[in-house]
């Protein structure tokens, strides 16, 4: 390898063959390299007779053009072959660092390019990725690599777990299209119940998400001026849970309205584990001293005399 | 009665396994197919693991080796529900039918159809077992971790552990399956602690969900065949499927059953609702993406498994058992399969103390079924 210093504009920025990250936070090396200049040389091919082909370092190239630098250092790697040339990029980064969702699913697709032999990547390379070495695996983080890039950046930025990018890739591409102001501003433990009562809901009638969200009561939500979009994601969120557990979800609202009717102070919870699983509801009360605690028992004491009340525990434990 | 038998598209025999009778055997039935003698499996399991649809591909190898655990163990069953002090004996792994619902599916260190076939070493760890038994009378069964007939006309299985079982009578043997692959069975004399055992479902959910399995109708035929043969037989209501019209589905198959088996022949009849771990759930949606029963309403039980709501669960067991009373079944012994006492109580109006409870309760002579 041959260290020389090169014109940016030498390397071609459009050739992303060995490109698999794509999402940075320039923010430290921005100060670094201003305070030192970039310390670490890039790693280039030459592929042709005018420019460089860029093998490993996106993040300092993407630095160096945010602060106009006009050269840079380069290794000028002596290697024809691609497929060697992205493994010393893959070897190099693996050493260094782990690997999100997203850069495995672009290494993949990219020696999925150079090599086109699907059972050698699973079986060699899957365990470098920390990847369970199946097939099914390997198709997908294909189809992660193929998702858009809109997509991937909010993969990126919510550090959405394989789990749910795996439902998300279960989605055709008209299908996630209204998906994505509904799931933004959800966590991402809502986001992955959101996507799986929409996958069901989908496979239990036979509608698309897309014919799913597009339902009266849905688009009164989502069109509403009124709302931020936090609220509508919650409340699309709950009646789409009420749509895949309609009688779950009308057991929970029926117990809660018996207890709503009881009047029973903040401080006093009715709580049904495992819904209604046991046939047992349990009661929790705070208290700060012995009056709280007199006056807590003499309410739950008024409670036995309370029939609807009573008549909710027969009907769930009962059905 | 639909008789179609299972045989793979390649025998491997593990070297360890080469000069067993068992082996054999199996090589003797599977003449026409192609053989490779290995030294270890690992390999061969690893690249099936690999594949996409391990659990199908799994299917169209036979793995002959040497099983290197414990062939007799305790049903695993499921914590927090009332179990029924059932034994399981490792005999076969995995089953070349394709039930959608399969837990099998989810146990992948081994996908391949494998015949255990150190069959000195079974029966050695069997003497071990019923001796320190010996002073109670238990259930054991081959039919957990694949179905008890599937191999049967490629190992002769059933044979050896009927004779083997025969002498020793404190033990109740069932070999459960859903196949009619009943030929062997025929051919030996029905000691009185051997129950031959079908699981049953509704005819739409076991055309719809009970790939490769014989419809159900001829399973009771078989049934009948092998319980006028003079053997006890059991029947599994399990999984029982919520569905649109399941109760006459249901109904239907309960009037076959009573219709076609003398109720005293009948061992017991259990009853268990759809139920598995969520880790199932994906592998079902993969593999049998036209199913639509993982999207009916689940909780998530007191094991961690996804069932229905316990309302439910009953309206399915009432029902069901309603049904068996209604057709002259009410003197067989019913137990529920990974239940809690309430339900017991709610259907049966009697629960069990204990799975010590359950297994008296289904170890007791024939019409005494009473705890």
């Amino acid at each position: 390898m041959k260290l020389l210093e090169v014109p940016l504009d030498d390397i071609n920025q459009k050739d992303e063959r060995f490109r698999f990250s794509y999402h940075f936070d320039l923010h430290k090396l921005l100060i670094s390299i201003k305070k030192f200049g970039l310390v670490c040389p890039l790693v280039v091919v030459k592929r042709d007779e005018s420019k460089y082909v860029l093998v490993s370092g996106w993040k300092r190239v993407l630095a160096c053009l945010e602060l106009s630098l006009t050269h840079v250092p380069v290794y000028l790697l002596d290697e024809q072959d691609d497929c060697r040339a992205f493994l010393l990029c893959l070897y190099e980064n693996w050493a260094a660092r782990n690997f999100n969702i997203l850069e495995k699913a672009e290494i993949l697709l990219n020696l999925n390019g150079f090599m086109g032999n699907e059972k050698k990547i699973v079986k060699h390379y899957f365990p470098l990725l920390d990847i369970p070495a199946t097939l099914t695996y390997f198709d997908t983080y294909l189809k992660i690599a193929l998702l858009d890039p809109t997509w991937k950046k909010i993969i990126f930025k919510k550090k959405i777990p394989l789990a749910s990018v795996q439902l998300l890739t279960e989605f055709s591409p008209e299908d996630r299209e209204p998906l994505l102001p509904l799931v933004l501003p959800l966590n991402v433990n809502k986001l992955r119940q959101f996507l799986e009562d929409l996958y069901d809901l989908s496979k239990k009638t036979g509608d698309s998400p897309k014919v799913l969200l597009s339902a009266p009561d849905i688009l009164s939500v989502s069109q509403s001026e009124n709302l931020s979009s936090l609220q509508k994601a919650e409340k699309i969120r709950s009646l789409l849970r009420a749509k895949r557990y309609p009688t779950l979800s009308s057991w929970k609202k029926s117990f809660d309205t018996s207890l709503k009717k009881a009047r029973l102070s903040k401080e006093v919870d009715f709580d049904s584990a495992s819904f209604f699983e046991d046939g047992e509801f349990t009661v929790t009360f705070s208290l700060k001293n012995k009056r709280a605690f007199q006056k807590r028992l003499s309410k739950l004491q008024d409670l036995i005399s309370d029939e609807d009340l009573f008549s909710m525990f027969k009907s769930f434990s009962d059905g | 009665m639909d008789e179609a038998l299972y045989f793979p598209k390649k025998v491997y025999v593990t070297k360890d396994s080469r000069n067993s009778f068992i082996t054999r055997r199996v090589l003797e039935n599977t003449g026409h197919l192609p053989v490779e003698f290995i030294t270890d499996s690992r390999e061969l399991i690893e690249d099936v693991l690999m594949s996409r649809n391990p659990a199908g591909e799994g299917k169209k190898l036979l793995l002959v080796t040497h099983q290197r655990g414990g062939y007799v163990k305790p049903c695993p069953c499921t914590p927090k529900y009332i179990g029924c002090n059932y034994f399981i004996i490792n005999t076969e792994l995995n089953c070349p039918l394709d039930c959608s619902y399969c837990i099998l599916q989810l146990y992948l260190n081994n996908p391949l159809i494998t015949i255990h076939a150190n069959t000195a070493e079974l029966f050695r760890q069997l003497d071990d077992f019923l001796h320190k038994n010996r002073n109670r009378t238990f259930r054991i069964g081959t039919g957990e971790l694949g179905d008890s007939l599937a191999l049967d006309h490629l190992t002769d299985r059933s044979s050896e552990l009927i004779s083997y079982f025969a002498e020793h009578p404190n033990a109740l043997l069932e070999l459960k399956t859903k196949t009619v692959n009943i030929k062997n069975i025929l051919a030996h004399d029905p000691p009185g602690n051997i129950v031959i055992a079908w699981s049953l479902n509704s005819e739409k959910m076991a055309d719809e969900e009970e790939i490769g399995a014989p419809a159900v109708h001829d399973r009771i035929q078989a049934a009948h065949l092998v319980s006028q043969a003079g053997y006890r037989v059991g029947f599994h209501f399990d999984p029982i499927i919520h569905y649109e019209g399941w109760e006459d589905g249901y109904a239907k198959i309960i009037d076959d059953l009573m219709d076609h088996i003398d109720r005293k022949k009948i061992a017991w009849i259990s009853l268990g609702s759809l139920r598995f771990p969520p880790a199932l759930k994906p592998v079902i949606q993969k593999r049998s993406p036209q199913t639509k029963i993982i999207y009916d309403e689940f909780i998530t039980g007191k094991d961690g498994k996804l069932r229905y709501p316990k309302p439910l669960r009953l309206r399915l067991f009432q029902r069901v058992f309603g049904d068996l009373k209604k057709a002259g079944g009410g003197e067989i012994p019913v137990y529920f399969c990974m239940e809690s006492r309430d339900i017991w109580m709610d259907v049966q109006k009697k629960t069990p103390r204990s799975k010590k409870e359950v297994e008296k309760l289904l170890t007791l002579p024939l019409g005494a079924n009473d705890f």
